[in-house]
């Protein structure tokens, strides 16, 4: 038997696991991620520019004195190395950024939290358009995972790594055109032999549903719930 | 050498862990004593840990030579992670008593039982 490999994350920190909002139709809980934050973008922002300034400074002054200096091709590979991860996290802030401004963050209405082993819930998931609506079909898949996600020191580096134990695919959804609401809506099942959730500083066991969004030409993307499962099992 | 003996192996979580400590003290008589359960992590990651309940043992309660068996008792909170054995982590129960004697070059005694500890029905 092939035993799974554990997938190297970037992620140093688990996402806190938050406290849901009671509301009259359940529990309200919130992609953070999605959430706009000014001082949180400039950040970001600044730390792209600079990042790319240096890269691209050293990529312009090595391909100067390369022919000079056959030294300089050392620098010309590592600075464009920088320069290449430099552009893809400008790419991927602009979407993030192209996304905060065409729609609201990702909410999820469950009917009970938390969840006990054992136990299925309703879930209804929503992002509001900004502005308009949408004009093409869309498609809209969730699934519930549980996955174990640990932190270790290796060398000098912090490393993490997560290990998918269970996952609940459910039904595929679509959208039709002409709404300023993505909705989707299904029902999650936590297995009776599950292991509750567990989190401490560097070793975490984790319930989470994912929902993705793929709306041609607009948005694909995808909101994660931390969902808490107790050490309790429904009779 | 201290010997801990629980009453049952597995424990649900809101359940309490019931068990006696039996020993029979050489001098000297030990300075401090306790008895306390709870998890460790081992695995892959960085071991997290957590005492979860401690009891301090009257030390008077022994004697040179006697055979002392203290009864002790610990209650698993609700919300405690229960015994996990998975690919990346395991969570791991025990109860540890120690023993900690006078003087610079004596050594303390430790004694540590596993235990799993299991969700609850509702």
């Amino acid at each position: 038997m092939v035993q799974p490999q554990p997938q190297s994350v970037a992620y140093r920190q688990i996402p806190k696991l938050e406290q849901p909002q009671r509301i009259a139709e359940g529990f309200l809980l919130t992609d953070l991620e999605q959430v706009w934050s000014w001082r949180k973008s400039i950040y970001r922002s600044l730390f792209v520019v600079i990042w790319n300034i240096i890269a691209f400074v050293y990529l312009v002054s090595g391909v100067r004195n390369v022919a000079t200096d056959r030294g300089a091709i050392i620098t010309i590979v590592i600075s464009g190395l920088l320069a290449l991860g430099g552009l893809m996290m400008l790419a991927k802030l602009i979407i993030q950024i192209l996304l905060a401004s065409r729609f609201f963050p990702g909410e999820l209405v469950v009917s009970r939290f938390p969840l006990r082993l054992g136990e299925a819930s309703q879930v209804r998931y929503r992002r509001r358009l900004r502005r308009g609506q949408t004009q093409k079909p869309a498609q809209i898949s969730a699934q519930l995972v549980c996955y174990e996600w640990i932190r270790c020191q290796q060398g000098t580096d912090v490393q993490a790594f997560t290990q998918k134990i269970w996952e609940q695919a459910l039904p595929v959804q679509a959208v039709p055109v002409g709404i300023s609401k993505l909705e989707y809506e299904g029902q999650i099942q936590i297995p009776r032999q599950g292991t509750p959730s567990f989190e401490a500083n560097d070793n975490c066991i984790c319930w989470e549903l994912q929902v993705a969004v793929d709306l041609p030409g607009l948005l694909i993307d995808a909101s994660t719930f931390r969902l808490r499962v107790v050490p309790e099992v429904v009779a | 050498m201290i010997d801990i003996q629980l009453s049952q192996t597995e424990v649900r979580v809101g359940d309490v862990l019931s068990g006696r400590l039996i020993w029979t003290p050489a001098r000297p008589l030990p300075k401090q004593a306790t008895v306390a359960i709870g998890w460790r992590t081992e695995g892959r990651g960085t071991v997290n840990s957590q005492k979860v309940q401690e009891l301090q043992i009257d030390c008077d309660r022994f004697a040179t030579g006697i055979t002392t068996t203290i009864p002790v008792q610990f209650q698993i909170p609700t919300s405690a992670p229960v015994s996990y054995d998975g690919l990346l982590l395991r969570i791991i129960w025990e109860a540890t008593v120690v023993l900690a004697f006078p003087g610079l070059l004596t050594r303390n005694q430790q004694q540590a039982m596993l235990f799993r500890v299991l969700p609850r029905s509702s």
